[in-house]
């Protein structure tokens, strides 16, 4: 009996080198990465960066995923990484060149609302940051959240308990 | 619960108001997209863009080297090509290292190598790698040793990676491929690869993605395997790495805690976690440890996380032990060392903006004599701060010379400047300084 082929799917494509579908493999996954990267650094011009270089380099990497089932999770610690290796030092890195394109206005009012909260974010270490954004910020399930974090789902229930303690506490200890 | 609910929901709130939509983010991820290749990974370089003219000469430049190299071509010791680059043609470039008052090198796009040899009013242009790929990385030893190493894809498996290393020894006038070294990426994502050289003939090469550090003693013809880094899990990144002597060295690893750094005394076989007169806990940011002799060395750390207060330690026993130094009051901005002894920094105030951008006022140029005991203000006619741009980078070469880049900054998103790029140059340790460029 003639074994008919599997069909190509749109991940095949892409790491075949059709960029049209990698595109459309990342375009629904650059929103959530964006919220990510902003969640972390709570800069949108960092933010968009940020995705951007993690979409160059899941185009340069897209041979190591197997599934694309696995998509955004590896795309969101790609991200991940992303934000973490923009800060890795401040010292040689404090200007960017590249000037945005688009000028963005943000209303005054709501950044000054919610002011306290985004510093006792800030002032997590960056693995519980990481956990509560993706929970929180995100709505993306612990399982996820664990594949993304490469730690077990336990783990990640303990950073995230830990994380909002911390939270709270950075916060004041007012809101129980 | 109801307290958790609306704890989530203020998170919500406050994140977005600090995150606008960006419907053109598609398309700007498209636009990148269809210039990936062949692109340098440049993440802690300050670019700048040198001043359009004379493309014309360039060209007829080219023309001729085309036509050398053609001759060339099939020599063992490759014949690159190069191109004049004077004040012009509107290429960016990102000054790495000033080795003298004249000679410096750079980088550019394309993974193309500059070097200057009259103080950076002229930059020769070079291409050392055939058919780049991606992630690269550069050093610069010398006046005329310099090293390139690029990722590539090596065909068979999901993972593999070729990084071909291309070294001159003559200023760039030639260069020579070595051995790739072929290797597994082990993580989904890494750093590029980092690239450290002692001396012509020393070096090592780190592969972040996988996990491995190799090393070289006939100048990044050959490399052996070192090591595995001692600290890569999918937490941890493999940042950087310097050494003081072919034994002695460091890695600065950036896990999902924090920043930590690593010291070798066997060449990189084996890492142990240096101690440092910080709690390692407290770290929020860590520079590679900079050597100006195998006993003197400095070591920049930042404690805290949120925003970090910069400490400077110093060590004049080959980094057995470390001591605290003062630094001038304020934020560091930047800060150069060109021995044990001499140094400037640009100090001034980092405000924190309600969106959590930071921006720069109040900047000063200090400098130290004596290795950081103490900081003077200095009389300079050097504008650090102006509506246009920021001094952002300093290259000292010795206690009289160095030069300055100034370009166009944006800091946070409605703080960006737009004004013209700037080299400069001092030959009287930082007090009177002059243009040697503008574009």
């Amino acid at each position: 009996m003639a074994v008919k082929p599997a069909p190509m799917t749109m991940l095949d494509a892409a790491k075949d080198g059709d960029d049209g579908a990698f595109e459309a493999l990342i375009r629904p996954l650059l929103e959530p990465g964006y919220r990510l990267a902003g969640g972390m650094l709570q800069d949108h011009q960092a933010a968009q960066d940020a995705v951007q270089e993690a979409a160059l380099k899941a185009w340069r990497k897209l041979r190591q995923l197997r599934h694309q089932s696995e998509m955004r999770p590896w795309f969101l610690a790609i991200v991940a990484n992303e934000c973490r290796s923009v800060r890795r030092s401040r010292w040689a890195s404090v200007i960017k060149l590249v000037l945005p394109d688009k000028a963005v206005e943000v209303s005054t009012d709501s950044i000054v609302s919610g002011l306290e909260l985004r510093r006792a974010l800030r002032g997590l270490d960056e693995r519980k940051r990481l956990v509560v954004v993706l929970r929180w910020y995100l709505d993306l399930p612990l399982e996820e959240i664990a594949v993304i974090t490469q730690a077990s789902l336990h783990a990640v229930e303990g950073q995230l308990q830990r994380g909002v303690q911390e939270l709270r506490h950075r916060m004041g200890g007012h809101r129980g | 619960m109801d307290n958790e609910r609306d704890l989530r929901t203020e998170l919500r709130s406050a994140l977005d108001a600090v995150l606008p939509p960006v419907p053109w983010l598609e398309a700007a991820v498209r636009q990148e997209l269809r210039k990936e290749l062949p692109k340098r990974r440049q993440p802690n370089r300050i670019a700048l863009r040198l001043p359009r003219n004379s493309q014309k000469v360039a060209a007829a430049l080219l023309l001729v080297v085309l036509a050398v190299a053609a001759v060339a071509g099939f020599l063992a010791v490759r014949q690159i090509l190069t191109r004049s680059v004077p004040a012009g043609s509107g290429s960016t470039i990102a000054p790495e290292k000033m080795v003298s008052p004249t000679i410096g090198w750079a980088s550019g796009p394309g993974h193309a190598v500059l070097r200057t040899t009259d103080g950076g009013v002229h930059w020769t242009e070079m291409h050392p790698i055939p058919s780049p790929g991606f992630e690269a990385s550069s050093f610069f030893l010398d006046a005329t040793h310099a090293w390139i190493t690029d990722t590539k894809a090596a065909g068979a498996g999901d993972s593999a990676y070729q990084f071909r290393t291309f070294r001159t020894a003559d200023g760039g006038q030639t260069w020579q491929q070595g051995i790739a070294v072929e290797a597994q990426s082990q993580i989904s994502d890494g750093l590029g690869p980092d690239l450290f050289f002692v001396d012509p003939s020393h070096g090592w090469l780190l592969l972040d993605g996988a996990n491995a550090i190799y090393k070289s003693s006939d100048g990044g013809l050959h490399w052996q395997l070192a090591s595995s880094s001692p600290a890569r899990t999918p937490e941890c990144l493999n940042a950087q790495m310097s050494f003081a002597t072919t034994s002695a060295g460091w890695l600065v690893t950036i896990c999902q805690g924090g920043p930590n750094l690593w010291v070798t005394h066997d060449g990189g076989v084996t890492w142990q976690v240096q101690t440092l007169p910080v709690k390692i806990s407290d770290i929020g940011e860590l520079d590679v440890p900079v050597f100006f002799d195998p006993m003197h060395g400095e070591l920049l750390v930042g404690v805290g996380v949120s925003h970090p207060t910069e400490l400077l330690l110093v060590t004049s026993d080959g980094g057995g032990t470390w001591s605290t130094r003062s630094l001038p009051a304020g934020d560091q901005m930047k800060i150069d060392f060109v021995d044990a002894s001499h140094g400037w920094a640009i100090t001034g105030h980092e405000s924190e903006l309600s969106n959590g951008s930071g921006v720069w006022d109040s900047l000063e140029l200090y400098n130290t004599d004596d290795g950081g005991l103490s900081w003077a203000p200095m009389q300079t006619n050097l504008v650090l701060q102006a509506p246009e741009g920021l001094v952002t980078q300093l290259l000292f070469v010795d206690q009289k010379n160095g030069f300055a880049v100034r370009a166009p900054s944006c800091f946070g998103s409605q703080l960006c400047t737009q004004g013209p790029s700037e080299f400069l140059k001092t030959t009287d340790g930082g007090h009177t300084w002059m243009i040697v460029w503008r574009a």
